[in-house]
C-alpha cells in the first residue's frame, strides 16, 4: 500500500509541476508577442495610460507579473478578453460544459464500441467479423474527425433529410438528442478505432495464456471465459491510453464544434484566433492544458487502483 | 542379467570386423567436393533488413501502399511544375465550378474544378501535397533524430541521468501536444518553418520513450559489453551498436508519425492556424472545402480524399513494416 501511495504522490507532484510549466510557458509566450494592449486605437494621454497600466499590473517587472499571473490562475482568474472586456473564466464557464458534454458522450461511445469491436475481432480471429472490425478501425485511424463530421453532416444530415423529408439528425446546433448524435459519433470514431485495435491485440495475448486453457478445460462456457477471464485482464492497456484519448477527444472537439456550430469552447477559440485575442487564447489553452493534465492524473491513479500489479513496480514502463 | 549382457556383447564381437586392418584408401575417392568447400555457404546470406524487406515484398498491401505513396510524393514534386496554373492564380469570373469544367471565355480547362476564388483545385491539391508532405516528413525526421539522441542517452547512461531526463520528458509530454502547438503557432509568424518547428518541439517525446526502453533492454547484452571492453566511447556504442539494432522500431515509428503530423497540420488549419493565405496545403484546402461543403461538396472531397488516402497508406505500411520486422514471425 505504501508503494501505491508513493506512486500516487509522485504522479501528483509531476502533474502539478507540469501545470506550472504550462502556465509559465503560456505567460512567457504572451510576453514575447510584439506590441502591447495600447498600441492600437486612440493615443491616450500618458497619465491615463499609466493609470490603466497600474490597474492591470502592467507597470510591474516581468517576474512580478508572472507571480501575479500564477496567483490569478490558481484562483481561477484567466485574465480578461480585451476586445469585449469579458472575463475569460466567464466564457470558459459558459462554453466548457457544452464541450465537456460532447466529449463525455464521445468518450463513452468510443470506449464501449471500441471494446466490443476489439473483443469480437479477437474472439473471431481470422473470420469476416475480424476483418470487418479491423477495416472499420483502420478507417477510423485514417479519417480525421473533421472529415468524418462533414461526411456525416452531408449524408445523414442533409441528404437523408432531403430524401425522407424528416430531420432525423440535426445538422447544426446543440439542443435535443438528434443534434448530439452526429458530432459525438464523428468525434468518437478515431478513438474508437484506437481502442479497438489495442483491445484486439491485448485480447489475443490474453486468449493464448494458460489460464484461459485451464478455464476451457474446466468446461466453462465461452461467454464466461471471454467476459470474466479475458476482457478483465485485456482491458488494462486500454485504460492506460484513456488519458491521451481524453486529451485527443476534448481538443478534437474544437474543430468538430465548428463544423456543427456547437456553442462550445471551439467557437470562442477560433474567434479568439481570428481576432488575435491573445489573452483569450492564452487563458483557454492554459485552462485546457491544466484540465487535461489533471484528467491524465486521474486516469493514472484509477489505473493504479484497478491493476494490483502496479504496486510491485510502481511504474508502467 | 549380467550374464545375458555379456552374451550379447560376445555375439556382437562375433560379427564385427577386425578394426585393426586399415581400410584400403585406393578403393575410395572423394567426388564433387574438397575439404575447403565443405564449409562454404551455399546460399547468399540474408541480413535482418533484407529478410524483413523480402517479407514485406510478399505483402500485397505493402506494395500497393508503397506505390500510392510514391505516386503522391512524385506528384507533389513534379505536378506543380507542369500544371498551366499557379496555386494562387485566380479566375474570379469562374469560381466554385465542378470537376471537368471548361471556362467558356478563356477556354481554360479545370480537371478538379475551381474553388471560391476561381483557383485551380488540381494545382492546389498537388501543391498542397508538397507543403503537407514536406511538413510531415521533416517533422517525423526531426522527432526521430531528437528522440533517438535523447532516448539513447537516457537509456544508455541510466541512473541519475536517466531519472532527471525522464522527469523532464514526463513534464514535456504531460502538456497536451495540440495545446502547446496552438500556443506556439499563435505567437510565431505563420509559415512553413514555424509549423515544422512548432510541431517538432513536443513531438519527439514518444520516440524518446520508445528508444529508451529498447536501449535499456539491449545495453546489458554481450556485444555492448564487448564494445565497452574494447574501449569504444559511449557515443560510438550508441551510434554504431545500439541504434542499428533498434532501427526497425525507429522506422516503424517514423512511418506512423507521418500521418499524425498530416492530421495535426489539417487540424490547425481548421482552427485558422495553418499556412498563411495564398499558400496551399491539404489542411488549408480542407478548411476552405468545409466552408463551401453544403453547396459544393467536391471541394472538400478532393482534399479529404488526399488526406485520407495518404494517412491510410502510411498507417497500413507502418503495420506491415511492423509485421515484417517482428523477429517472432521470422522463419
Amino acid at each position: 500500500m505504501s508503494n501505491q501511495i508513493k506512486y500516487i504522490l509522485k504522479r501528483v507532484v509531476i502533474s502539478l509541476i507540469t501545470i506550472l510549466v504550462l502556465v509559465v510557458v503560456t505567460f512567457l509566450l504572451m510576453q514575447l508577442l510584439p506590441g502591447d494592449p495600447f498600441i492600437s486605437g486612440k493615443a491616450l494621454p500618458p497619465a491615463v495610460e499609466e493609470a490603466v497600466k497600474a490597474k492591470y499590473g502592467l507597470d510591474k517587472s516581468v517576474p512580478e507579473q508572472l507571480i501575479m499571473y500564477l496567483t490569478n490562475f490558481v484562483q481561477g482568474d484567466f485574465g480578461i478578453s480585451i476586445p469585449d472586456g469579458r472575463a475569460v473564466s466567464d466564457v470558459i464557464g459558459e462554453a466548457f460544459p457544452v464541450s465537456f458534454d460532447l466529449g463525455i458522450r464521445a468518450l463513452i461511445f468510443a470506449f464501449i464500441m471500441g471494446i466490443l469491436l476489439g473483443v469480437v475481432a479477437a474472439v473471431k480471429r481470422g473470420t469476416a467479423w475480424d476483418s470487418t472490425a479491423m477495416f472499420f478501425a483502420l478507417i477510423g485511424v485514417s479519417v480525421p474527425s473533421f472529415i468524418m463530421g462533414s461526411i456525416l453532416q452531408y449524408f445523414l444530415g442533409l441528404k437523408l433529410m432531403q430524401a425522407t423529408g424528416m430531420q432525423i439528425f440535426a445538422i447544426i446546433g446543440w439542443n435535443g438528442l438528434n443534434s448530439k448524435i452526429l458530432p459525438a459519433f464523428a468525434l468518437a470514431f478515431g478513438s474508437m478505432a484506437t481502442i479497438s485495435r489495442l483491445m484486439r491485440t491485448s485480447m489475443l495475448d490474453v486468449l493464448s495464456q494458460d489460464y484461459i486453457k485451464t478455464a476451457k478445460s474446466k468446461g466453462l462456457n465461452q461467454r464466461e471465459i471471454v467476459w470474466r477471464h479475458s476482457v478483465k485482464n485485456a482491458i488494462m492497456p486500454v485504460v492506460t491510453v484513456m488519458g491521451p484519448l481524453v486529451a485527443a477527444v476534448l481538443t478534437g472537439a474544437f474543430v468538430v464544434e465548428n463544423i456543427f456550430s456547437i456553442p462550445g469552447m471551439g467557437k470562442y477559440f477560433v474567434q479568439a484566433i481570428q481576432t488575435r485575442n491573445y489573452t483569450m487564447i492564452a487563458g483557454t489553452t492554459a485552462f485546457y492544458g491544466a484540465f487535461l493534465i489533471f484528467a491524465n492524473l486521474v486516469v493514472d491513479i484509477i489505473y493504479g487502483f484497478i491493476d494490483p500489479r502496479i504496486k510491485l513496480t510502481g511504474r508502467r514502463d | 542379467m549380467k550374464t545375458k549382457q555379456k552374451t550379447v556383447i560376445e555375439k556382437i564381437s562375433d560379427v564385427s570386423y577386425d578394426m585393426s586392418v586399415p581400410v584400403p584408401t585406393e578403393m575410395f575417392s572423394v567426388i564433387g567436393t574438397d575439404a575447403g568447400s565443405m564449409e562454404a555457404i551455399a546460399r547468399p546470406s540474408i541480413s535482418f533488413t533484407k529478410d524483413a524487406f523480402n517479407r514485406l515484398k510478399k505483402s500485397k498491401v505493402a506494395i500497393v501502399c508503397t506505390i500510392v505513396l510514391l505516386i503522391i510524393i512524385l506528384g507533389a514534386i513534379f505536378i506543380p511544375m507542369f500544371t498551366p496554373y499557379s496555386y494562387s492564380e485566380q479566375n474570379t469570373g469562374f469560381s466554385n465550378k465542378p470537376m471537368f469544367s471548361t471556362d467558356p471565355i478563356t477556354g481554360n480547362f479545370y480537371l478538379f474544378g475551381t474553388d471560391e476564388l476561381g483557383r485551380d483545385i488540381f494545382t492546389r491539391v498537388w501543391y498542397g501535397a508538397r507543403t503537407s508532405m514536406t511538413v510531415a516528413v521533416s517533422v517525423a525526421l526531426i522527432d526521430c533524430f531528437v528522440g533517438v539522441v535523447y532516448g539513447g542517452i537516457s537509456g544508455y547512461f541510466g541512473g541519475r541521468t536517466d531519472t532527471v531526463m525522464m522527469r523532464i520528458l514526463e513534464i514535456i509530454s504531460g502538456i497536451p501536444y495540440l495545446i502547446i502547438v496552438i500556443l506556439l503557432m499563435t505567437v510565431m509568424n505563420p509559415g512553413l518553418t514555424t509549423i515544422i518547428v512548432a510541431y517538432s518541439l513536443t513531438g519527439w517525446t514518444g520516440m524518446a520513450r520508445l528508444v529508451r526502453g529498447q536501449v535499456i533492454g539491449l545495453k546489458e547484452q554481450e556485444f555492448v559489453i564487448a564494445a565497452q571492453t574494447m574501449g569504444a566511447s559511449s557515443s560510438r556504442i550508441i551510434k554504431r551498436h545500439l541504434v542499428p539494432n533498434i532501427l526497425s522500431v525507429i522506422i516503424v515509428n517514423i512511418t506512423l508519425d507521418i500521418p499524425s503530423v498530416i492530421f495535426t497540420e489539417a487540424f490547425l488549419s481548421l482552427l485558422g492556424l495553418g499556412m498563411p493565405a495564398p499558400m496551399s496545403s491539404w489542411g488549408v484546402m480542407a478548411n476552405d472545402g468545409i466552408k463551401m461543403f453544403q453547396m459544393y461538396p467536391t471541394q472538400l472531397a478532393v482534399a479529404a480524399t488526399f488526406i485520407c488516402v495518404t494517412m491510410l497508406s502510411f498507417n497500413l505500411l507502418g503495420d506491415q513494416l511492423r509485421d515484417a520486422f517482428d523477429p517472432k514471425l521470422r522463419r
